[in-house]
């Protein structure tokens, strides 16, 4: 019995930090740019995808993506031209250079057969940007707009990156290789040192954050901007360049948590959507505002989601999600209670 | 029969007929996008109301397996399965809508995904029931009056005329009483609370039937398949009918079948070309999701307005005749209507006001004056409920002040200091909207259109008030295309309409030109003579001076002198707190 409670604990603590990776890019993003980001799960699929072929040896379609995406976002400025050639020129130019990189970058790890850690460095600077380009071309025309236009804009996001995931990949399932293969045995409970990598990884992400947001100043410019868009920009805070910026540290925050979680499962099209999801439940919990909150939210969903799987798995997800409306109400009485 | 009705009459028939001319390939298909636009018809009543669900799918589900397990178990192959499935889903959306429309801003989204989730995944979980991810067969068919409906094109028929329905219903509904309140919903809280809007429960009952159509669409749907699985209510479903709301836009229920019959063309068409390049899996969905994302960049309100703009006028519904009846106030200038007392209260360190204690009497004419941040706006809204005191007492008409949306029942209505109109509403129909206390047609007879007569009576009243102020030329203009100085007269006609024994003005004369001012001021005096009691808030000192009977003066969330114009003039306290002088001393 106790075997078994300590092995759900284990699970439940690996799945949490994987959903906390997720619930930290939510909050940063919602606090910087007030989206809810439904397709922040996209990611996690992206990065898996593309470290499994990058370890794989092939030219991940990431690359394709990102080109293509600097493509577009150069074809969006094309009125840039006529303001200020100069500055086009450059930021076409820069554009332009950004792609080349990436494209060296990507031929010369394959070259080089880079160790795992390596190959998930290379596949973060492929999926980080596109967090950055997705914000340019749908938050940065409309600023100002609801929040439930900003959901349902993320759900067409989401939608098309699903998409070309299946496009790109196909509907198989890839195989990943772990940062270090097997585990140890810690008392009655085998653990995979790759949990042992999520939790390390988990704490430098956050430490990291946190680190940055109070001791840079392109991180307080973040908090400001969290805190009040509109004075932020009165400061001279390029609010724009903040939004792309929480985007882009969002995208490789649930990149890592997907190159970390992919070789617990594998790595197919689909398996973000569901990932995103569950760490807004958890980020629910701090009214997708506050960190230390989302952090306990997850670890929440996590040991639900390993205790209903072994009790009733078939209504894994129905639990989870269920979980979410009574955080909700609680969430609720208790921003009432701090009006007052 | 105008113009109008006469197109939608047109285009039912056509759309009526065509199951019995098309192949019966694609008579599966034409009845599909019937269901699905029952369910995006719905979507867009929640879209106008601000609302949005993206578990829709999930309600569809609810209905479908409702209806398939009732006819399976129990044989009943008549309607009676329909409306034993369409009411349980009622009663499931009713029970989640209590418990999530009380949520704000980002929170309703999410929640809407989550029990779309976890209600698509107890489809699949619960396999003794549903038969899980493999689903039921062998569903009999629907009946209607011991007929049954195999005929897959007079069921498609059948389809169409529930969908059609469903869309002269809501476009009824939006000329209402009950159309006018859910047009507050989008941001408009103080505004609905203000002329007596129930926001919670209306927000409910747009949610429920929303869900009806739903569970409906999705019974009409087992009983074309006769086969039922999780699938096809799965959250992409939900995400497919979103955008079917979206691409026709929130302006009108028949964009919802516009935006139906517009994507699932779309999506035939597109799987036929994916195959055709060899392409196979759900490849469409990147489109969609481009789709999507650039209609909200590019065209918000869907693509219903540019349709419209090629439609003859709606035929507009009867003003003629007289108006509610209005109470005839008695001149007892003695009463106290309205007592505060002690009135304080904090935000944080700020002591926002402290010790207010002031009383209105009937007739009188008050002003409210003081400089900026001296809490004039804060009492206000403490006075129309919007916001509680922390400490001390509002009695109304020796009440203790109701709720917010019970105020103006008791004979008090308000004007806002930033317009609050429906921008794309008739001015007409956002003057309408202050008889939401005075008349009582509730969703269903708005849907039915069993309210002529009261809304006419509202809007004659309407009408008379726009006469009143001067701006009956205005009537069906929409009121975002109005100039800001008769937004604020039109204001000033909406709070009439409620039939108010007192009147809050917040600031009525800001923006407003030579001539309105003019206006506002015989508007007042009139109004004075009717023996209406007014509270007005302003900064023209001018206005103010030439109207007020008496002055309250507040500086620093205190009252620092009260009386007559003359009087507040002269006293040095009040002329400290404007001009600054001695303010050190007095400190």
């Amino acid at each position: 019995m106790t075997d078994t409670v300590l092995f759900l604990l284990v699970d439940g603590l690996t799945n949490g930090l994987v959903y906390a990776l997720l619930a930290l890019s939510l909050v940063l993003v919602f606090t910087v740019t007030r989206v809810v980001n439904i397709a922040q799960g996209e990611y996690v699929m992206l990065g898996a995808l593309t470290l499994a072929d990058l370890l794989q040896g092939r030219m991940p379609g990431t690359l394709y993506l990102l080109i293509g995406g600097l493509a577009l976002c150069a074809i969006l400025d094309v009125g840039r031209w006529r303001r200020d050639w100069r500055q086009a020129s450059l930021y076409t130019g820069g554009l332009i250079v950004a792609g080349i990189i990436a494209l060296a970058l990507t031929r010369g790890a394959l070259a080089l057969h880079l160790p795992v850690i390596g190959m998930m460095v290379v596949a973060l600077i492929l999926v980080a940007p596109l967090g950055a380009l997705i914000y340019r071309f749908t938050v940065h025309p409309i600023p100002n707009a609801t929040t439930i236009v900003f959901v349902i804009i993320s759900v067409g996001v989401s939608m098309s990156v699903q998409g070309l995931g299946l496009l790109i990949w196909g509907a198989n399932p890839y195989p990943v290789d772990p940062i270090a293969a097997g585990g140890v045995m810690m008392g009655p409970v085998f653990i995979r040192y790759q949990s042992f990598a999520i939790l390390v990884t988990a704490l430098l992400a956050m430490g990291g954050l946190y680190v940055f947001s109070e001791f840079t100043l392109v991180g307080k410019a973040l908090q400001a901007s969290a805190m009040n868009r509109l004075g932020a920009q009165f400061c001279g805070i390029p609010v724009n360049a903040t939004g792309a910026l929480a985007f882009l540290l969002a995208a490789a925050f649930s990149a890592v948590s997907g190159m970390l979680l992919a070789p617990l499962i594998t790595a197919n099209y689909e398996m973000g959507f569901m990932v995103g999801l569950k760490g807004f439940v958890g980020g629910a919990m701090g009214g997708l505002i506050d960190y230390p909150l989302s952090l306990v939210g997850v670890m929440i969903v996590g040991g639900l989601e390993s205790t209903s799987a072994y009790v009733a798995s078939a209504y894994r997800d129905v639990l989870v999600f269920s979980l979410l409306i009574p955080i909700l109400l609680w969430r609720n009485t208790r921003s009432r209670v701090e009006a007052r | 029969m105008s113009a109008r009705a006469r197109l939608a009459l047109i285009v039912s028939i056509i759309l009526l007929a065509v199951p019995w001319v098309l192949p019966s390939f694609y008579v599966g298909i034409f009845a599909y996008a019937g269901i699905y636009a029952l369910v995006a018809v719905g979507l867009v009543l929640l879209l106008q109301a601000g609302q949005i669900s993206l578990g829709q799918g999930a309600f569809m589900g609810l209905g479908a397996y409702g209806s398939a397990l009732v006819a399976r178990a129990y044989g009943i192959d008549t309607l009676a399965t329909l409306v034993l499935s369409v009411s349980a889903t009622a009663l499931v959306a009713a029970l989640i809508g209590f418990i999530t429309l009380r949520l704000r801003g980002h929170y309703l989204p999410l929640a809407t995904l989550a029990y779309g989730i976890a209600l698509a995944s107890v489809f699949t979980a619960w396999h003794e029931v549903t038969g899980g991810a493999s689903g039921l067969d062998k569903i009999p068919p629907l009946s209607l009056f011991g007929f049954a409906l195999t005929d897959d094109r007079l069921y498609t028929q059948l389809i169409w005329i529930v969908t059609l329905l469903a869309v002269l219903g809501l476009s009824r509904l939006r000329t209402s009483r009950t159309g006018r309140a859910i047009a507050t919903l989008e941001g408009h809280d103080g505004l609905a609370q203000a002329f007596g809007v129930d926001t919670t429960v209306l927000r409910v009952k747009v949610f429920v039937f929303s869900a009806v159509l739903a569970a409906l669409a999705g019974a009409l749907y087992v009983h074309l398949l006769r086969f039922v699985s999780p699938s096809p209510f799965s959250l992409l479903t939900s995400f497919k009918l979103l955008i079917m709301a979206v691409v026709g836009g929130p302006m009108s229920a028949a964009g919802g079948v516009l935006g139906a019959l517009t994507l699932e063309s779309a999506q035939w068409s597109l799987q036929d070309i994916l195959a055709r390049w060899g392409l196979s899996g759900n490849l469409e969905v990147i489109v969609f999701g481009v789709i999507l994302v650039v209609m909200l960049l590019k065209w918000p309100q869907g693509l219903w307005p540019a349709v419209e703009r090629f439609l003859p006028k709606p035929t507009l519904r009867s003003r003629e005749g007289d108006g509610l009846a209005r109470t005839v106030l008695t001149e007892n200038r003695g009463e106290v209507l309205l007592r505060l007392e002690g009135i304080g209260i904090r935000f944080g360190g700020l002591q926002a006001l402290d010790g207010i204690d002031m009383e209105l009497r009937r007739g009188e004419f008050v002003g409210l004056i003081g400089p900026n941040g001296a809490g004039k706006t804060t009492l206000f809204s403490i006075i129309s409920g919007l916001q509680r005191q922390t400490i001390g007492r509002v009695t109304l008409f020796g009440e203790q002040l109701p709720a917010g949306h019970d105020i103006v029942r008791r004979g008090m209505a308000r004007t806002f200091q930033h317009v609050q109109l429906m921008p794309e509403l008739s001015v007409i129909e956002n003057v309408a909207l202050g008889a939401y206390c005075r008349t009582d047609a509730g969703f269903i007879r708005g849907l039915f259109a069993l309210d002529g007569e009261e809304n006419r009576k509202a809007l004659a009243s309407a009408r008379a008030a726009l006469e009143r102020v001067g701006l009956a030329a205005e009537a069906d203009l929409a009121a975002g295309s109005l100039p800001l100085g008769k937004q604020r007269i039109v204001e000033i006609a909406r709070a009439l309409v409620a039939d108010p024994q007192i009147l809050l003005l917040d600031e009525p004369a800001a923006g407003l030109r030579f001539s309105e001012k003019l206006t506002l001021v015989r508007i007042l005096r009139q109004l004075q003579a009717e023996h209406v009691t007014i509270l007005l808030v302003e900064h023209d000192m001018e206005l103010v001076m030439g109207c007020v009977e008496r002055l309250v003066v507040l500086d620093r969330g205190r009252i620092i002198a009260q009386g007559s114009p003359k009087d507040v003039q002269a006293n040095p306290a009040v002329i400290s707190a404007y001009l600054g002088g001695g303010r050190d001393k007095a400190a």
